[in-house]
């Protein structure tokens, strides 16, 4: 059992989260992304291999790893893109025989609607978590898969620059700021919700009961 | 045992034109003082461009107020859809010449990724997740209605500026250039439109129209504006009449580099290969942004790398130049990973089948795994 610190630095603003992100979240992801890189079969399956202690009730379980926390900095940014579909590209299309029927389109719903988007954005000197580590080695090597936090990814936002590991002791009790099962005795400013308790987070199947941290 | 690589290609262009990428917030332009006022204040109005903030670069001035620097860019998603155009513009000429035919909703897929807007993204088994990783298009750009991830991370382009340099994925091809803000890269363009049957010019105006109905016109405009002045005058909504208007545009100054990355995970080479195509693709059509009829937004490619990058170490590698320059067509360099990639991608694209198109399309698992069979 390793008490550890993970600072992370980035090099653009990233998506400012409308959830708290959980430190094994990005580690379940990492996971996934190296197995498919290595050609596994079912990657999915290793999301969850990512060498943290387990928190074991009698419920449920969760990972020893903390919520992240953010260094931001200056004035949110609203990151504005949209989504077009060119009437000329399907009119060329249907010309040149590419179709094989007449195509419909129409800006204003279905497949072909045009969007407007918008996420904030934000910079951020460092991103930290803690978490109770059980095999070092399967900790360390995830974590130059966690290339970016947040979303819009492949738009290259939260793109991680470099990352720092520190033996922390803080981490003992700092890792239970995170979700827990309802019935843990670790528990301390929590409050009932819902939520998941492991990744994926997003999945609302995963939700349940839980014992979220309230600051 | 699997045979996947990351690669960044890198490119960096410089404007040989002003650009200018609609930001959605208006400005004001001053004629008299010459003064952009980023985003409310008086003069005529004016579109801004794209920027970003460097809140990471931000300073206090003596009296205690912050300066964020901003700079233009060109948006990532700006540049993903021309990748995502040029690659399938590809595929349609490969189907084209060989008489196939999709439907348009697979067309849909191929151009913006999304075949309707039913989305059944709980439906990707493992299965079809190696389906779409063996496919160099959809593995590199995703979508459909499985809203598959892309293996590709195409970034926003960043100015190539001291201040920039550290947003980069990889490091700058030519010179950093001296540049410290939107004054030194930016300028107001005036945008005029004009009414030549109100001005009554026109060599052959009073022949083609007819001066009863000139005289008619200008009754009728007259009229009008009074009519709107007046409610003006009342505080009552009036309404636009004249055509004759005079905007400001905000543009990014010729000569001004910008670094474009891409990152991509190659399960094939074709998958390195298609990527390279589709950005050889980009830098001929040399056009990003608004106002291209004006002549705005052309560009050439002023340096270009191919990188290995190892995402144990997340260390880069240099490989290769990748493309000779403007006066070629930006021919591919010669290099054994490059010819490869090119190679393997040409071959996916003279054999794209529009049956998995259309399984992608409809979300049709049970030929994917029938087609799966197949390629196994």
């Amino acid at each position: 059992m390793t008490p550890v610190r993970v600072t992370f630095s980035l090099r653009t603003p990233m998506v400012i989260p409308y959830t708290d992100k959980h430190l094994d979240a990005l580690l379940s992801w990492a996971a996934v992304q190296k197995a498919e890189f290595e050609g596994h079969d079912d990657p999915w399956t290793l999301q969850h291999d990512i060498g943290v202690e387990k928190h074991e009730c009698s419920q449920a379980w969760c990972f020893k790893a903390g919520l992240l926390t953010f260094d931001w900095v200056g004035e949110r940014n609203q990151l504005h893109y949209i989504k077009r579909s060119k009437l000329e590209d399907y009119a060329d299309a249907h010309m040149d025989g590419l179709l094989d029927r007449r195509p419909a389109f129409d800006a204003g719903r279905g497949s072909t609607k045009a969007g407007s988007y918008f996420a904030p954005t934000r910079w951020v000197k460092s991103v930290t978590g803690f978490a109770v580590v059980r095999d070092m080695h399967r900790f360390e090597e995830l974590l130059p898969w966690v290339t970016h936090i947040g979303k819009l990814r492949h738009k290259d936002y939260g793109a991680v620059s470099s990352f720092s590991v520190d033996i922390d002791p803080a981490a003992m009790h700092l890792w239970s700021q995170r979700n827990l099962p309802p019935d843990s005795d670790q528990a301390t400013r929590h409050v009932p919700a819902a939520g998941a308790l492991a990744s994926p987070y997003w999945k609302r199947e995963n939700h349940r009961e839980v014992l979220a941290f309230a600051e | 045992m699997s045979h996947a690589k990351k690669y960044v290609i890198a490119v960096d262009i410089l404007t040989t034109s002003p650009m200018h990428i609609t930001a959605i917030e208006k400005g004001a332009y001053d004629p008299a003082t010459q003064r952009l006022v980023r985003y409310d204040g008086n003069g005529i109005g004016c579109s801004l461009t794209r920027t970003q903030s460097l809140a990471h670069n931000s300073r206090v001035l003596d009296t205690g107020a912050i300066v964020t620097p901003q700079v233009p860019v060109i948006p990532a998603s700006t540049v993903a859809g021309k990748l995502r155009r040029a690659g399938t513009d590809l595929l349609a000429q490969s189907l084209i010449q060989r008489k196939l035919q999709i439907s348009p909703d697979a067309y849909n897929v191929l151009t913006s990724g999304m075949a309707n807007t039913e989305l059944k993204a709980d439906e990707k088994t493992p299965e079809v997740l190696r389906m779409a990783r063996r496919d160099a298009f959809l593995s590199i750009f995703g979508g459909t209605s499985f809203a598959l991830a892309a293996h590709s991370i195409i970034a926003e382009g960043w100015p190539i500026l001291g201040s920039t340099v550290s947003c980069l994925m990889t490091e700058p091809i030519g010179d950093v250039q001296p540049f410290t803000g939107l004054l030194d890269m930016t300028e107001v363009l005036p945008i005029v439109r004009k009414n030549d049957v109100a001005d009554m010019e026109g060599k052959f105006l009073q022949d083609v129209v007819g001066f009863e109905n000139l005289v008619t016109y200008a009754q009728a405009e007259g009229a009008s504006r009074a009519d709107s002045k007046a409610k003006k005058a009342a505080k009552e909504e009036g309404k636009k009449t004249d055509l004759r208007t005079l905007n400001g545009m905000e543009t990014v100054k010729t000569g001004v580099a910008f670094a474009l990355r891409v990152e991509v995970t190659s399960f094939d080479p074709s998958h390195l290969g298609l990527m390279l195509l589709s950005m050889q693709s980009f830098l001929r059509d040399g056009q990003v942004g608004g106002k291209a009829a004006r002549g705005f937004g052309r560009f050439v490619a002023s340096g270009t790398r191919l990188y290995e990058v190892d995402p144990a170490t997340r260390t880069t590698t240099v490989i290769a130049s990748l493309f000779d320059d403007k006066s070629t067509g930006y021919a591919f360099a010669d290099n054994p990973v490059v010819d490869e990639a090119v190679m393997a991608a040409q071959d996916y694209v003279d054999s794209i089948s529009p049956q998995l198109l259309e399984a992608f399309t409809k979300a049709d698992a049970k030929t994917l795994k029938m087609l799966s069979k197949e390629v196994a």
